[in-house]
């Protein structure tokens, strides 16, 4: 009886260890999801279109082209005395500024995309965020360049900005990509909104 | 002659805190390095047509502003009767880009330019025309 019970015992225990491998085995590990950076083209170098004789990561061009076309699409709707089209916020991007300075909109456009690339992936020295946070940067009283501070509803709008410009640089509104990128905007929304 | 030598003694300590300070300023001068941007010379124009844009005439006008030297490979926004687009600006600026856009057909439109109410905020808060921005960047250009 009790050499009955040892080999029960044993064949149990040679079982259980048999399936838990198995159960091990059967279940693969859980896939880490790549970066939005990395998704954009990553750190890819490919040749700049702007700047000849010039590389770019890849990720880094997606999201310069993103945040380009983003800023086309609002100073499109800038209106003078018309409420709700950000233009108190970005109307001065249209302002001449001579051939020998760095440009309103080019400091914005290099602002935001080494922000974007940065904080989705894109961690090289290239990619390296040196503004103000996104607190202050928003904040007129510390950043002279912010014309008015932001409400929910300027953010809102300029979500929409950003999602139209990502569906024409080929980021569809129906994939997974899209929904990470709103994300990582929403996530920045209380920073931001401080009215 | 006990209050001559505190004199001198402040004196002295007054014009070393000075010297020290002109020495930090130059120190921060000559080690800052001018920010370097992907593409300085980016500028955003626009030009507001007299009517809706149709998808056809988009795509001539698109084709057209294409044509014309300087305009970056960013996207050109149509977007009811306005158009936006990108150049560089050491190669042109938006009154020649309108004015080769005008010379290729007769479309209706103009030159969208910012009025003074709305053009209220600049890159530099620093008045660029005042002496100590000039010379803290004189200094800086010539250790850069």
């Amino acid at each position: 009886m009790r050499n009955y019970s040892k080999i029960t015992l044993s064949v149990l225990f040679v079982a259980s260890a048999a399936f838990t491998s198995c159960s091990k085995d059967d279940d693969p590990a859980p896939e880490v999801k790549a970066s939005i950076y990395t998704r954009l083209g990553g750190t890819t170098m490919v040749a700049d279109p702007d700047n000849s004789g010039q590389m770019i990561e890849k990720g880094r061009l997606s999201f310069r082209k993103v945040v380009n076309s983003a800023i086309g699409l609002i100073v499109a709707d800038v209106q003078s005395n018309a409420s709700g089209n950000l233009s108190a916020h970005f109307a001065p991007l249209l302002a001449e500024t001579g051939d020998t300075q760095a440009t309103n909109i080019a400091e914005l456009s290099d602002n935001l995309t080494d922000f974007f690339s940065f904080n989705t992936g894109g961690t090289n020295a290239v990619n390296t965020y040196s503004g103000l946070n996104m607190v202050a940067a928003h904040d007129p009283a510390q950043n002279p360049r912010m014309g008015t501070k932001a409400s929910n509803a300027d953010y809102t709008k300029f979500e929409g900005y950003v999602g139209a410009a990502a569906n024409a640089n080929g980021v569809a509104s129906n994939t997974e990509l899209y929904t990470d990128i709103v994300a990582v905007l929403e996530s920045l929304r209380t920073p931001i909104v401080q009215k | 002659m006990k209050m001559n030598k505190t004199i001198k003694k402040v004196l002295y300590v007054v014009s070393g805190i000075v010297v020290l300070f002109i020495a930090i300023l130059l120190f921060h001068i000559i080690t800052a390095k001018p920010a370097v941007y992907e593409n300085p010379n980016l500028q955003v124009s626009r030009i507001d047509f007299e009517s809706n844009i149709d998808s056809l005439q988009a795509k001539q006008i698109c084709s057209d502003l294409r044509t014309i030297k300087g305009l970056t490979t960013d996207s050109i926004i149509v977007k009811r009767n306005v158009v936006v687009y990108f150049h560089n600006n050491k190669i042109t600026n938006s009154e020649k880009v309108y004015n080769e856009l005008m010379s290729k057909r007769p479309y209706e439109a103009k030159r969208y330019i910012l009025p003074a109410n709305m053009d209220n905020k600049k890159v530099c808060p620093i008045d660029q025309n005042s002496f100590s921005y000039k010379a803290s960047k004189t200094i800086n250009q010539f250790f850069n």
